[in-house]
């Protein structure tokens, strides 16, 4: 995945004349990916029409997050716009749907690199799916399966559990 | 303290992330730490949510006297003595805060049709039938309308409306965003979808024959509880039962596009069971038995576990004769629960609101909701929605596609 040079983030390579631009990880990886599916990124984009070359630096995310972000970009820029009668369109949104839960089959550590690297390039796709994620696996939890998940120490002192306790009567059940 | 991966997430997305649950798991997630209870108990959190949160509420009919709409050459506006106002009362709030959210001659049931007449309300939207093969989307907070694509002549033929294809599920398809209906030919023996982003019906294709399933559910007008959306399913309620009481639930996977059926709550009683949606869970409401209801709850939807929680007393006092008889009496019953943890449930003659987390029931709703102030309570739950669907437009007073005010 990771492209070796790209001076003006402009090549051609590939089926066609498609433009694309080339992200440089924390880690000094280097990724060519086209501008559509880069462009997922307000970030990215903002830096794209700033202008510049040798690759956009992305010092806060590193190759392996980045990775699975750009993952996620091309294959949501790969859908084009539904054409909504086709039973192809149908077809593609339950691909992507699926595609989508594939993707969150990953650990806590990854998933909340994954919530950061969103949040910072601003791809508000996947922030919103990885987010959802996270709720869903707080949804159903008590306050202490809550804190084992995510290895959060309660330092609440015995008064405040009581009072909480007294405030959130009924819900902890 | 130790350095987790959550915790080096910025408060800012631990609130995005916490602000997408149900008030039950707001408090207990503020329950886990002093960072999370200081998120969760901040003023823009709250602010947030609250804009965030649409309250769920029961719609009711109102019967006034007709107004003088503008195009009285209208055919509608001529047949019509009485203006039907729908009104949304909000499961958790009192009797008096009741939203006016359409008004619209009514009609009745000979010539035309089913002129504006409500078929089902889901995520924010009003379905209306106008005429045969002729439905309307209205959502009443945006104050927006879109169509659904007109059914050719085929799809419509019958004497009467009962020979015509009954409509099924009223859904929004999350994938596609398109609002979708569900319909059933029995005459011609095939299911099929009209769709805001489809030109014609799409018929599907089922292993079953269509009467396979039409034996378990019942089409939008005459079901006694709205299929409820949940997960991308539709669920109908049980209409038979096996000699242990044990019932089935009947879905629609909206994605697979398949029927299927699963565990209902046990009941000597299945035609007098309401289904609705609760806190992200699918609950139920039986009111088979005289002096009570009892509440179930689907606690964990893979594993398919009914649990029963609740017995609240009934809202009807004994020998009054307020309470429904049959599955036909049940569809002038309402039903809905909030996350407030309260359940509206009742009908004209008796309307309650149960809080769940109390275990009592906490206000009765029906000094207005009233025969005799020609108010009429309805099986249609309703939460607003500000969402813009681009199949909507914001019609001008002269192309509206239904005489209506908004008052």
């Amino acid at each position: 995945m990771a492209a070796a040079d790209s001076c003006d983030g402009i090549s051609t390579s590939g089926g066609g004349w498609e433009k694309t631009v080339t992200l440089v990880s924390s880690d000094d990886a280097r990724f060519e990916v086209r501008e559509a599916a880069a462009s997922l990124s307000q970030t990215v984009r903002r830096m794209i029409r700033a202008g510049g070359d040798g690759g956009i630096p992305l010092p806060k995310v590193d190759a392996r997050t980045l990775s699975t972000v750009l993952e996620y970009c091309n294959k949501h820029a790969a859908v084009p716009a539904p054409a909504p009668e086709s039973s192809s369109a149908e077809a593609a949104a339950v691909d992507l749907e699926w595609f989508d839960k594939e993707l969150m089959h990953v650990d806590l550590a990854t998933l909340c690199s994954l919530i950061r690297a969103a949040d910072y390039l601003e791809v508000a796709g996947l922030l919103d799916l990885t987010c959802k994620t996270v709720a869903d696996m707080i949804k159903s939890k008590t306050a202490e399966e809550i804190r084992q998940m995510f290895g959060i120490q309660n330092d609440f002192t015995p008064e405040e559990e009581e009072q909480l306790s007294r405030e959130n009567a009924g819900v902890f059940e | 303290m130790e350095d987790t991966p959550i915790r080096r997430l910025p408060e800012d997305t631990i609130a995005d992330i916490l602000l997408r649950l149900p008030a039950k798991s707001i408090l207990r997630s503020g329950a886990t730490c002093k960072a999370w209870r200081r998120i969760t108990t901040a003023q823009h959190f709250l602010v947030a949510r609250a804009r965030r949160r649409q309250p769920a509420s029961i719609l009711a009919h109102t019967y006034l006297d007709a107004a003088p709409w503008a195009c009285s050459s209208d055919l509608l506006a001529g047949f019509s003595s009485e203006d039907v106002a729908l009104d949304a009362l909000p499961v958790s709030s009192p009797e008096d805060d009741r939203q006016r959210l359409l008004r619209y001659p009514a009609t009745r049931l000979t010539v035309p049709a089913h002129c504006g007449r409500l078929l089902a309300s889901s995520d924010g939207v009003l379905l209306f039938k106008k005429d045969m093969g002729f439905y309307l989307l209205c959502n009443p907070i945006t104050r927006q309308w879109a169509e659904l694509p007109r059914l050719p002549n085929e799809y419509c033929k019958g004497k009467f409306y009962i020979n015509s294809d009954p409509e099924y599920g009223f859904y929004f398809h999350q994938p596609s965003g398109e609002f979708r209906l569900l319909c059933c030919s029995l005459t011609r023996g095939f299911w099929y979808i009209v769709s805001t982003g489809a030109g014609k019906p799409r018929h599907l294709k089922l292993k079953q024959e269509p009467d396979l399933i039409t034996r378990f559910i019942r089409p939008l007008l005459t079901t006694a509880t709205m299929p409820v959306a949940l997960d991308g399913k539709l669920h109908w309620p049980p209409i038979w039962r096996c000699a242990t009481g044990k019932t089935r639930i009947t879905a629609f996977d909206t994605v697979s596009e398949m029927f299927c059926q699963m565990p209902g709550p046990t009941s000597r009683t299945p035609k007098m069971m309401k289904l609705f949606e609760m806190e992200g869970m699918l609950a139920a409401a039986d009111f088979g038995e005289e002096k009570h209801v009892d509440l179930w709850f689907l606690e964990d939807y893979s594993s398919q576990r009914w649990v029963h929680r609740q017995r609240v007393a009934s809202p009807w006092k004994y020998g009054s004769g307020g309470r429904p008889r049959n599955d036909w009496g049940m569809q002038s019953v309402a039903v809905a629960g909030d996350d407030e943890g309260n359940i509206i449930l009742g009908n004209n003659d008796g309307l309650v609101v149960y809080d769940v987390r109390k275990g009592e029931t906490v206000r009765t709703v029906n000094s207005v909701m009233q025969r005799k102030n020609r108010v009429f309570v309805s099986k249609h739950v309703f939460k607003g929605s500000t969402v813009q669907h681009t199949c909507f437009f914001t019609p001008s007073s002269a192309d509206s596609p239904l005489i209506h005010s908004w008052s």
